[in-house]
């Protein structure tokens, strides 16, 4: 570990630190509601705010103890030589394993946080909705079809690393590097995306009103955002790494470095494009599909 | 939407039974609509996965869904044939809206504007 990366992983850990504290500040936890009911487009009826936040906050303690954890696990990986058994960690490459480290960890942590979530049925009047739903309905294309295939090009850049490593083109040493235990990890994630989002959507919603429900929809909307994000950066993150160890490689060949260089720069517009697309758009997909009355209406200024 | 009040003095399965009826006749259900399974339906509304289940078996035997093995049960096209194949269309077409995000007003307002002779 450089000394770069250890100020990343220790300013991410303090971050960590102060956004799990501020979860003791009742109006924080408030003001989080609000915030996220507009972000969701749902209004906060008083009777749920109390829940909300204390499913809001329940959410940020798993999740960014899955992050602090994932971030410490890559970090004791890396010093004891575990995830390199070269124990080449460059530079360029221990990025991509702390980086994954942290998506890996507040993936596990929203898998943890969804499925081990408790509800209890209503004593008085209860809502369901007549039609089945699916996965499609909670993630929008972009995290669904994007994180299979994110994973799908990491896989394809690793298969074009061993074919040239196998075939003596280039000159891989060592074999497995950060950018191919990436891809493995990214591999794992997608597996266990499919399986948690199914198991999400397949549990059962007992609520008490049909507001209740819309609420219920948009958390779980949330968290299958935040497990999709792990195999599509992952994914994006192991082939980036090995293109950038190909032209580390391929020096000798400028032609080949060129079109690797190309590569990259194609792969880090992918990246930034789509996550500006995701961090900026309004998180209201399945508000579209499944509460089409309350996306169509108009929205006070 | 469907709704279980268990102070009723309807029994649950008839309350269900009921609503199911009335927004598949009413075309809330469109054909083709899946339903949840019985014991999806049976966790969200907190009453046995059998009352779901009889609800579910009234409904086939009335001709309103139907089940179809894996893919689960689903609502049945009502009326003759041609108006059967249109509501088959119908629901094909709001599937294809929905996944493409487009406001279902303006989706109606297209509809309408292709029916006009």
């Amino acid at each position: 570990m450089t000394p770069g990366m250890w100020t990343v992983s220790i300013t991410f850990a303090l971050v960590g630190l102060v956004a799990l504290a501020l979860n003791a500040f009742p109006s924080y936890r408030d003001s989080r509601v609000a915030t996220l009911g507009k972000s969701v487009g749902l209004a906060v009826p008083a009777e749920l705010t109390a829940v909300l936040a204390a499913r809001l906050t329940r959410r940020s303690l798993i999740t960014w103890l899955g992050s602090l954890l994932g971030l410490a696990v890559v970090v004791a990986a890396v010093l004891v030589g575990l995830v390199t058994p070269s124990g080449d960690v460059s530079n360029a490459s221990d990025i991509w394993l702390i980086a994954g480290g942290i998506v890996t960890g507040l993936a596990a942590g929203a898998i943890v946080n969804a499925l081990t979530l408790t509800s209890v049925v209503p004593s008085g009047e209860r809502f369901a909705r007549s039609g089945a739903v699916e996965v499609s309905d909670y993630l929008a294309p972009i995290d669904l079809i994007g994180s299979r295939v994110a994973v799908a090009i990491g896989a394809a850049a690793l298969a074009v690393w061993i074919v040239l490593a196998t075939t003596g083109a280039i000159a891989a040493e060592p074999l497995v590097t950060v950018g191919v235990v990436v891809i493995a990890l990214s591999g794992v994630s997608l597996v266990a995306f499919e399986l948690a989002t199914r198991r999400i959507r397949d549990r059962g919603q007992p609520v008490a009103s049909p507001a209740e429900l819309a609420w219920d929809d948009a958390l779980r909307a949330m968290s299958m955002r935040s497990i999709a994000s792990a195999p599509m950066c992952l994914g994006i993150w192991g082939a980036l790494a090995i293109c950038i160890d190909l032209a580390t490689v391929a020096t000798t060949d400028a032609a080949f470095a060129t079109a690797v260089a190309a590569g990259v720069v194609v792969f880090v517009a992918i990246f930034i494009a789509a996550t500006v697309s995701i961090a900026t758009k309004p998180q209201q997909h399945y508000l579209r599909r499944l509460w089409p009355e309350i996306a169509s209406t108009p929205k006070a200024a | 939407m469907l709704t279980i009040d268990p102070k009723s003095h309807v029994p649950p399965f008839e309350q269900l039974r009921l609503q199911l009826l009335e927004q598949v006749k009413t075309g809330e259900l469109a054909a083709g609509t899946k339903l949840p399974t019985v014991r999806r339906l049976a966790e969200d509304l907190g009453i046995a996965p059998n009352t779901v289940a009889r609800a579910y078996r009234e409904l086939e035997a009335d001709g309103f869904i139907e089940t179809r093995g894996r893919n689960g049960t689903l609502v049945s096209a009502q009326g003759d044939a041609s108006e059967q194949q249109g509501q088959i269309a119908a629901r094909a077409y709001a599937d294809r809206i929905r996944t493409l995000g487009i406001d279902s007003n303006v989706a109606l307002s297209w509809v309408t504007k292709a029916l006009m002779p």
